[in-house]
Order: structure tokens, then C-alpha cells, then sequence
């Protein structure tokens, strides 16, 4: 039941026989004293760790750094659709931060190995936009959290590295991208369902960043893609900071991140609206043309 | 108005890109942006800045109204918290490369990220006492 539960979302996801970048995960069953004591919030502890507790359904994650990642359960949380999408996220937002690497709330795409960052508020269009890419050939990375490598070097690329092999989709965005019948893993207190990515849709587990794509509405400003200033992305990828809100990183840290990330890789805004295979289209153009799109 | 003021770095991580000088709050999760003249401004108060001379010099760069809203500017940034008094300036006072007009400092609060931050506060924990079990933390 418990790896059950992890599996679809991190099976994409390999790892070398004795890699030493790699992180002991515990997966089990919450006992009822973990039930009966735990708090619901946010816990920083002494040692670096951090730890979440959410009573309902109960689940606890944590990162220790001398213990690894702990992710505890009942039956109902690991049933639940959050967890299932994402398990373990802000645990491995914990550990990753002290790596010097972002877990970033937005979704990302690549083709031919040139990644997309789509960032945008909640109900953008960051899934459907992703989903659109992959259906259209492209390669997909995340739809709600990506894990961002911006390292300290200029002359190397910003990478993307993909973190869980679910998407979550509201009931006309599943219609639309004709989701029917993908594996549903659960449902979201947003009542969004949660599908496991079909086999048929390419997964990368990562990607250079090519471009930044901030989504908009199709009714705001101009119709095509146009640049941003690094100022402007500096504000849209502001928002996204998953690590941040977890309490994983420090704000200095996570801003200087991100402004490091806005100035080395171009940005842009894209209008979006239902035409998936314009979407699509705009997206990949964008990713080719070396962040310089058509006018 | 105090007669000194100095940047508050502490509290606000900064940047300066292409002219626009971005600040977030560690504190709420705000993001801060200055434009016009302020990001100029800025360069001034990362070292220290008397305000009156300061405003006396862009009353004589560009008029009485500039003047003010410079006070304005620095008022503002004084109630965020984003300028701290200070007794002497720190660094000596970079030469400014003065635009041929004035544009008025303006100081755009973002808080996009901010709600998130709030909702879930971060507990201290006492590992000796255990975690999460009450008996630890806050």
C-alpha cells in the first residue's frame, strides 16, 4: 500500500547503483502514537531537518540530514491525491535546498533537449500547457513542481530536473486533453484529479533551460509572445517558490536563485487560450528558436 | 524627517537588473520593486543617505516637485521597514549618473508569494524533547 502509493509519481525517476548523491527514503505506516502526539504545521529542527505534519488525512514527511527522508502515513493518507501526485515534496524541497538546488512551482517541457520553464499563478494554464507540448511530441518534465539547477558557473546552462510523473487536472482541462482514461491515483481537496502520465506521453528526466514562459490570459495584452524585461521574470518566478514557502531555503538564498536564473535564461509572456495545437506550437517555438520567437 | 537613513539589507535581499531594483521581504515574502529614479536612490541609501541634502540636491537637478516626491519616496520606504535610520553613513557616496529627466521613485509591493508563506508558520523544535510530540517547540 505505502510504495504503491509513491511509485507512479517517482517510477520515471533511476537511480545508479551507488551513486552518492542519492537519498535513503523510509516509507511506512504511521503508527498510533504519531497519530495521537503530531501537530499540524511546518517543524524546523535542530539538526537542519524539517518536518510537515498534516492531520487530515494524517501524514507526516520529513528530511533529516542524518536520517534521510521519512514519509509516514494512514491508509486515508496515502490515499490521498496531493500526496499521491507529490510524495515526499516538501521533504525532498528540504534536502534538495541544501543541495543548491529550487524546487520551483511551475511546469516544464523540452523538445529536443531545449527545456521550457511555464511559470504562472495558480490556474494559468501551466498543466494544460504542458500536457498540450507532450501530446504535440514534446518531452515532459513536471506540471506543478520542477526542481531547478542554477548553479554558480554562467557559461553552463540552467538545467531542469523532473521530480513526479503525475499531473493534476480539473474536470473540463481533463475533458479537454482527453484525460478519460488515464490512471486516476485521487483526488485533490480542490477536487482536481490526480492521473498518472501515460506511457504514451514522453518523460525526460531532465533538460537544459532554453526560455521562461510566463503564462497568461488570452484576453491581456498583446497576442503573441513577447519578451520580458529580467526584471519582470524576476517577479513571475518570484511566486514560484515552493522552497521558499516550505521553509527549506532562506529568502537571500532563494532570491538570489532566482534573479541569477532571470538574468542567464531569456524570458517571455505568452497569451494562452484553447487552441492546444497553437499553444503547443507557441511553446515549442519559443524553446527552438533559442528564446527568440517570431514576430 | 530622521536625518540619516540606510538600507535595511538585512531584512531585504536585493538586486539591481537592467535598471530596476528588486527587493523581497524575508520577513512577509514580499517582493519589492523600485522604479523611475528610485533604483538611483537606492544606490545612495546601500551606504547611507542624509535626506535633506539629498532632497535639496534634486530640488536643484529638477524643481520643487522632484524634491518632494523624493521625501515621499523615502518616507514610504521608511514605514515598510525597507530604510533604517542610521548615525553615520557606512560607505562613501557613489557618484550617480543622473537622468536628464526625472521620473518619480515608486516603490510596487508583490505579494504573490506572501499568502503562501503565511499559511503555514514554521515551528522551533526541541529535538531532546522529540518532534513533532508536544512537548517540543512552540
Amino acid at each position: 500500500m505505502t510504495l504503491d502509493a509513491v511509485a507512479p509519481a517517482l517510477s520515471h525517476l533511476t537511480v545508479e547503483n551507488g551513486a552518492e548523491s542519492a537519498q535513503r527514503w523510509m516509507v511506512g505506516l504511521a503508527t498510533e502514537r504519531d497519530r495521537a502526539d503530531a501537530r499540524q504545521g511546518i517543524f524546523r529542527l535542530s539538526d537542519g531537518g524539517l518536518a510537515m505534519v498534516e492531520r487530515s488525512p494524517f501524514s507526516i514527511e520529513s528530511f533529516e540530514p542524518a536520517h534521510g527522508i521519512s514519509l509516514v502515513a494512514t491508509p486515508a493518507g496515502f490515499a490521498a491525491g496531493d500526496l499521491r501526485a507529490h510524495p515526499g515534496a516538501f521533504a525532498l524541497s528540504a534536502w534538495l535546498a541544501g543541495q543548491g538546488l529550487q524546487v520551483m512551482h511551475a511546469a516544464a517541457v523540452a523538445f529536443g533537449g531545449r527545456g521550457v520553464l511555464l511559470v504562472g499563478p495558480g490556474g494559468a494554464g501551466k498543466t494544460t500547457s504542458a500536457l498540450a507540448c507532450a501530446l504535440a511530441g514534446g518531452d515532459f518534465l513536471g506540471d506543478d513542481l520542477c526542481l531547478i539547477d542554477i548553479g554558480d558557473d554562467p557559461d553552463e546552462p540552467a538545467r531542469i530536473h523532473s521530480l513526479f510523473a503525475t499531473v493534476k487536472l480539473n474536470a473540463d482541462s481533463a475533458r479537454r486533453l482527453g484525460a478519460g482514461e488515464w490512471a486516476r491515483l485521487g483526488t485533490t481537496p480542490r477536487d482536481k484529479v490526480v492521473f498518472r502520465l501515460p506511457a504514451f506521453l514522453r518523460t525526460v528526466v531532465s533538460a537544459s533551460i532554453a526560455a521562461i514562459v510566463v503564462l497568461a490570459p488570452s484576453d491581456s495584452g498583446p497576442a503573441e509572445a513577447s519578451a520580458l524585461r529580467p526584471a519582470a521574470a524576476t517577479r513571475a518566478l518570484a511566486a514560484t517558490g515552493h522552497s521558499l514557502a516550505s521553509g527549506a531555503i532562506n529568502p537571500a538564498l532563494w532570491f538570489a536563485a532566482v534573479t541569477r536564473l532571470a538574468r542567464r535564461v531569456p524570458a517571455f509572456r505568452l497569451p494562452i487560450g484553447w487552441d492546444l495545437g497553437r499553444l503547443a506550437t507557441g511553446i515549442r517555438r519559443i524553446a527552438d528558436e533559442g528564446g527568440e520567437p517570431s514576430q | 524627517m530622521t536625518e540619516l537613513l540606510i538600507a535595511n539589507t538585512a531584512r531585504f535581499p536585493h538586486d539591481t537588473i537592467d535598471g530596476e531594483t528588486l527587493l523581497i521581504d524575508s520577513e512577509t515574502g514580499h517582493l519589492l520593486m523600485m522604479t523611475g529614479v528610485g533604483p538611483l536612490l537606492w544606490q545612495l541609501l546601500l551606504g547611507g543617505v542624509a535626506v535633506e541634502p539629498l532632497a535639496a540636491e534634486v530640488v536643484d537637478r529638477f524643481g520643487p516637485a522632484a524634491g518632494e516626491d523624493c521625501r515621499s519616496f523615502l518616507q514610504a520606504l521608511a514605514e515598510a521597514g525597507v530604510v533604517i535610520p542610521a548615525t553615520k553613513a557606512v560607505a562613501e557616496a557613489p557618484a550617480l549618473d543622473w537622468p536628464e529627466s526625472f521620473a518619480p521613485p515608486v516603490l510596487e509591493r508583490y505579494d504573490d508569494i506572501a499568502n503562501i508563506i503565511a499559511m503555514d508558520p514554521i515551528h522551533d523544535v526541541d529535538q531532546s524533547a522529540g518532534w513533532p510530540r508536544r512537548g517540543g517547540g512552540t
